[in-house]
């Protein structure tokens, strides 16, 4: 309970930062929530399995973000940023810098692959999600049209 | 509307976009939906330190222009702002004067007022401190680091310092008061408090975006941004490395 809330305040105050809007603020911290409890959940589930468990946080995040597009009528940036921060790999490059300087260099090369892994899989799980989208757009467009 | 002002309308409401933060597809994708709104094909050039547009006419006549943007933050309302004036524009058109007036209108929207930033980046600092699996005492340290670095930021971005000497001035900074502060306090750790005290300045964000930017094939954008991101974090982590050792050499 006490981590739900903490990262709904992980992408709250970010948002605030971030400078989004007063009616859409709610909606960001919640899309942060999301992503870190599938994350969570998915690693109690599956140890060892933190690239995977990124992977689906942030598919869920931006199918939520691409839903509340459509709902809200804002684009989907601005309920995707704030939720991938929760995500995103900064603590883990700053720990490879960090190695690096404390010369402990086996350690800091497989902080640095972890950091590329997962900046590598959540813009692909934000590309892939928004192509269906779009797909999904189209048609539909395509369908009603004259 | 005359090419010139197709040209002026489409550059504003690009850069507006570009020095927010947004990404560079969607800065091409507003630029060509504005320009075909008025009727003219337009090719245009995105870079995250530029934008290069050339504008046609039906008669083969062509106009270009190009807007070198500096400075780039994160606004996630201008971006949707511009993302909706785009739209608009090509459901009914506006004159020059009235597409200039909004735009100048979305130029001056505000950020939210200081104290409530400072309280939001001190929560943010407490929030993480907790999950990365802290006490409360380390949050409660980090809540105040967090205050100290955004003040530090504020002050550092207005007086027009290069933002690497900011990143590196706020890593060290962080590194300090949290190294004495797990001297002072019994049980503290500092690796805590520096991480989630400098939490908003990683570039985590930045890297997957310049990742973004690669797989949609805008591959200069990309890696500019990911250079960036990494003088970023070095900046950072040299920062609190140099901290950490000036503590050692003291005690």
């Amino acid at each position: 309970m006490s981590r739900i809330i903490l990262s709904f305040l992980g992408s709250l105050c970010p948002a605030v930062l971030l400078n989004t809007e007063r009616k859409n603020l709610i909606w960001a911290g919640l899309s942060g929530t999301l992503g870190m409890l599938i994350n969570d959940r998915i690693l109690a589930m599956f140890p060892n399995t933190a690239l995977l468990a990124v992977f689906f946080g942030t598919a869920t995040v931006a199918v939520y973000s691409e839903l509340m597009a459509r709902v809200r009528k804002t684009p989907a940036t601005i309920f995707l940023i704030p939720g991938i921060i929760p995500l995103v790999p900064g603590v883990d490059a700053y720990r490879t810098i960090q190695l690096i300087a404390e010369r402990d260099y086996p350690t800091a090369m497989s902080y640095a692959v972890s950091a590329v892994a997962k900046a590598c899989l959540i813009a692909f799980g934000i590309m892939t999600v928004s192509a269906v989208f779009r797909k999904i757009n189209r048609s539909k467009k395509h369908v009603s049209g004259p | 509307m005359k090419l010139r002002e197709v040209l002026d309308i489409a550059l504003e409401a690009g850069e507006i976009l570009l020095r927010n933060g947004a990404e560079t597809y969607r800065v091409e994708e507003s630029i060509t939906k504005i320009c075909n709104a008025y009727g003219h094909p337009c090719e245009a050039i995105v870079l995250p330190t530029g934008i290069f547009l050339t504008v046609y006419s039906s008669e083969y006549e062509s106009e270009t222009s190009v807007r070198r943007i500096k400075v780039r933050t994160l606004d996630l309302t201008k971006i949707d702002r511009v993302n909706s004036f785009s739209r608009k524009i090509t459901y009914n058109t506006m004159s020059y004067e009235e597409a200039r007036k909004e735009l100048e209108g979305i130029k001056a929207l505000k950020f939210y007022p200081v104290p409530v930033q400072l309280i939001s980046s001190m929560s943010v600092s407490f929030a993480y401190a907790l999950i990365f699996g802290g006490k409360i005492t380390d949050g409660v340290i980090a809540f105040a680091i967090g205050a100290l670095l955004y003040l530090l930021n504020l002050y550092m971005a207005k007086s027009g310092y290069f933002p690497f000497l900011m990143y590196f001035v706020i890593g060290f900074s962080s590194g300090f008061i949290s190294m004495i502060s797990e001297l002072l306090i019994p049980n503290g750790n500092a690796y805590i408090i520096i991480i989630s005290s400098i939490i908003m300045f990683l570039p985590g964000v930045a890297m997957t975006n310049g990742i973004r930017d690669l797989l949609a094939s805008d591959t200069i954008s990309g890696l500019t941004r990911l250079g960036e991101a990494f003088l970023t974090v070095l900046a950072l982590g040299m920062g609190v490395w140099l901290a950490i050792l000036t503590v050692h050499y003291i005690i």
